[in-house]
């Protein structure tokens, strides 16, 4: 992610949102803040970055790329449900971002 | 005389000034009847601080705005009939007002209800949706503040007419309840926190009006209409903030304002210590 202090009303969905979704997930995920570094690994897989972004990544599965701020607990429930192998429903179909190229090494 | 911010039983200022002999109804005493009536909960210690002065003002804002008191654990219906100044000073009227209410034994609460997805047509809880409000609130139910209620039942009229579904995500949420285990810092003001707001898909069909929808502007143009007559009943639509947030509807209050400040110290008082909250039919 970055530029996470954006619109005070927007911030408080997102905010919300991913700290719930952190909170009963502890132990699975971790969160980290995008810096330059990364910016350029992504944009180096031609990735076009928007100034709000989220990536998820998991070893051996693969990559999502949420563009803008991410306001529906759904769109993690679906990466968390492709990654965990529960099956992929109907609605987490309608929420799961972008698959990128980009991987974890 | 007033009672009013810096007063100090201790030090013999009442009323902003020295004075030989007590009142009748000193700090302490005021602090005692805030107590009583679940506005106060620090020290009584006879001095009028800024936690008194925002306990007596929302005492004050009670008495113009509030829908219900409790009364030996119950609800009960309240009617604002004065029309007290909201200064945060203890003057005769205003104590008189608290000597009613500690003589009736009301106790302040907030304005939350419950409201059963059972008795509305088109509008569900999504799967995401978080239940709160402890076991005072039935499978199917979500909490909304009393005075957005109408914009519960004015989203489910629209969406019967247009044929959607509004699938709810989230309405109130608890303050201070993110930050254990918070990955980034939660906001302070949110509508969300006073039951004013609502964060759901309007379900089309097989479409959701995802977020991602609204962004790729391929949501359906039944979303676009119920938008458009959700503005024109006078609600805010989040894709209309600066920066978009699809999700969101509320009935605003404006989050600089006291009314704001006092909704939040009711309504989430009603939460965490438990009070009663009214199943509330939506038309």
């Amino acid at each position: 992610m970055k530029n996470y202090l954006f619109n005070r009303r927007l911030y408080a969905d997102w905010a919300a949102g991913l700290n719930q979704f952190y909170a009963t997930h502890r132990g699975h995920y971790r969160v980290y803040a995008a810096n330059q570094a990364f910016n350029s690994e992504l944009t180096k897989s031609k990735i076009k970055l928007k100034n709000s972004y989220t990536v998820f990544m998991k070893r051996g599965s693969p990559s999502y790329y949420y563009e803008g701020v991410i306001l529906e607990k759904a769109v993690y429930t679906a990466v968390d449900n492709h990654y965990s192998g529960k099956p992929v429903s109907t609605l987490d179909r309608a929420f799961l971002p972008e698959v990128i190229s980009f991987k974890l090494d | 005389m007033e009672l009013q911010r810096g007063d100090n039983d201790n030090a013999a200022i009442w009323g902003g000034t020295s004075a030989v002999r007590a009142p009748e109804f000193t700090v302490m005493a005021l602090q005692s009847r805030l107590h009583s009536i679940g506005l106060y909960s620090d020290s009584l210690d006879g001095i009028f601080g800024p936690n008194t002065e925002k306990a007596l003002k929302i005492f004050q804002w009670c008495l113009k705005h509030a829908v219900y008191v409790m009364k030996e654990d119950m609800l009960a219906d309240y009617s604002p009939s004065v029309d007290t100044e909201l200064n945060g000073r203890c003057g005769s009227s205003t104590r008189s007002m608290l000597e009613t209410w500690f003589e009736n034994q009301y106790i302040s609460t907030g304005d939350l209800v419950r409201v059963s997805t059972a008795e509305l047509s088109n509008i569900q809880l999504s799967p995401m949706f978080a239940q709160i409000g402890g076991p005072v609130v039935d499978r199917g139910e979500f909490l909304i503040a009393r005075a957005a209620a109408p914009m519960i039942g004015h989203m489910n009229a629209f969406a019967s007419e247009l044929d959607l579904v509004v699938s709810i995500n989230q309405s109130l949420r608890i303050l201070g309840s993110e930050v254990r285990g918070a990955v980034v810092k939660p906001a302070t003001r949110s509508q969300h926190y006073i039951g004013h707001a609502v964060d759901c898909n309007l379900v089309d069909g097989d479409n959701w009006n995802t977020t991602s929808d609204f962004r790729n502007k391929t949501q359906t143009a039944n979303a676009d209409r119920f938008i458009l007559a959700m503005r024109n009943a006078g609600y805010r639509w989040g894709g209309d903030f600066s920066r978009t947030d699809p999700p969101h509807f509320d009935s605003q209050i404006d989050a600089q304002s006291f009314d704001y400040d006092a909704k939040v110290f009711l309504n989430q008082k009603q939460i965490s210590a438990g009070e009663p909250i009214e199943k509330l039919p939506v038309q």
